[in-house]
């Protein structure tokens, strides 16, 4: 019982904090490298670089800076090529590894 | 990481996306907050993790031993990090990297036994490389193929880290027609989660025979046991 109040407690303060699921977690994330909290991400920011080639997709108007609008363009853009794409091909999706 | 700042914004993104994804409470999640770096998924060992570990197990898949001939296919310079999720460098962690060769035959009996005939014997098939301290590994190998049932070209590979295996998964090529038909690769479903598991292959500037470059930096998780072990 104790344990099931202290989780409830926790979803309760989770859910306060920090709102809803994000919509799209490449968004949040590479905007999570935005020191400045200027909503404009720079490449040297994002010191994650597998996500540059992103970041260059991204950056549609090219000026270097990349904001949660244009973030969220490539998302959606993203998004509707996955869900298109089906998620089912050859190959099977096969068990993850178990963990040693 | 640049600042404090940021790092302490991703602990609350990933804490955030714990609480928000309703799987368990936060709190009861070890190093949930310690998050910072998104991990390099976790897919599949494959059927082909060599059964038969070659002699030659080092990071030049091009040549074997002193031979003179080297593998068919486009050499490639594959290099990159091994970082843990705060970012930091994970010195003398191994990488092992194995995939097909050209003919798309994997160096495991039940593959190159059937197909003796179509294996390109140059090819080592299977490579190891320990990091240094900056987590840097790097191999020679070559562009990946698709093989039979897999229509994308990918390389798998594995980090270990003493007698720990820290990560079993594939890599994939960035942009390649296989990849929108091939089952693995298709069932990551989330755009970021995708983008960790592609590269590019470029050409390599002054190569005068075609070689490529491919960069692939890898962010694994500390195991619980790891965890434990520090606090000591």
């Amino acid at each position: 019982m104790r344990m099931f109040l202290m989780a409830c407690c926790a979803m309760l303060i989770g859910t306060s904090a920090f709102g809803q699921a994000p919509k799209s977690t490449l968004v949040d994330y590479m905007m999570s490298f935005n020191s400045a909290k200027d909503g404009k991400l720079t490449k040297e920011q994002l010191t994650d670089r597998r996500l540059h080639r992103l970041f260059i997709e991204a950056d549609a108007d090219n000026d270097g800076v990349v904001t949660v609008d244009e973030l969220k363009a490539l998302s959606t853009k993203l998004e509707a090529a996955i869900a298109q794409d089906g998620g089912t091909g050859k190959g099977g999706k096969g068990p993850p590894p178990k963990p040693k | 990481m640049s600042t404090l700042t940021t790092s302490l914004d991703r602990r609350v993104f990933f804490g955030s996306l714990a609480v928000s994804l309703g799987a368990v409470p936060f709190f009861t999640v070890p190093g949930a907050f310690a998050e910072q770096l998104a991990l390099t998924p976790k897919l599949t060992e494959g059927p082909f993790y060599p059964d038969k570990l070659p002699l030659d197990q080092d990071n030049d898949l091009i040549i074997i031993n002193n031979s003179i001939t080297p593998a068919i296919g486009e050499v490639t310079h594959l290099t990159g990090r091994v970082l843990s999720a705060s970012g930091e460098p994970i010195k003398d962690a191994v990488v092992e990297i194995w995939h097909c060769d050209a003919n798309a035959v994997y160096l495991h009996t039940r593959d190159s036994g059937p197909k003796k005939a179509q294996q390109d014997k140059n090819f080592q098939g299977f490579g190891r490389f320990t990091t240094d301290a900056k987590g840097n590994y790097r191999f020679r190998t070559i562009k990946p193929v698709p093989y039979p049932g897999r229509p994308a070209p990918h390389v798998h590979f594995k980090v270990k880290k003493g007698d720990r295996e820290l990560l079993t998964s594939q890599f994939f090529i960035n942009g390649h027609a296989g990849n929108k038909k091939d089952g693995i690769f298709l069932a990551v479903r989330d755009p970021l989660q995708r983008e960790l598991l592609t590269t590019d292959f470029k050409p390599m500037k002054g190569s005068k025979i075609g070689e490529l470059t491919a960069e692939y930096d890898i962010v694994v998780g500390l195991t619980p046991d790891e965890s434990r072990e520090r606090k000591k």
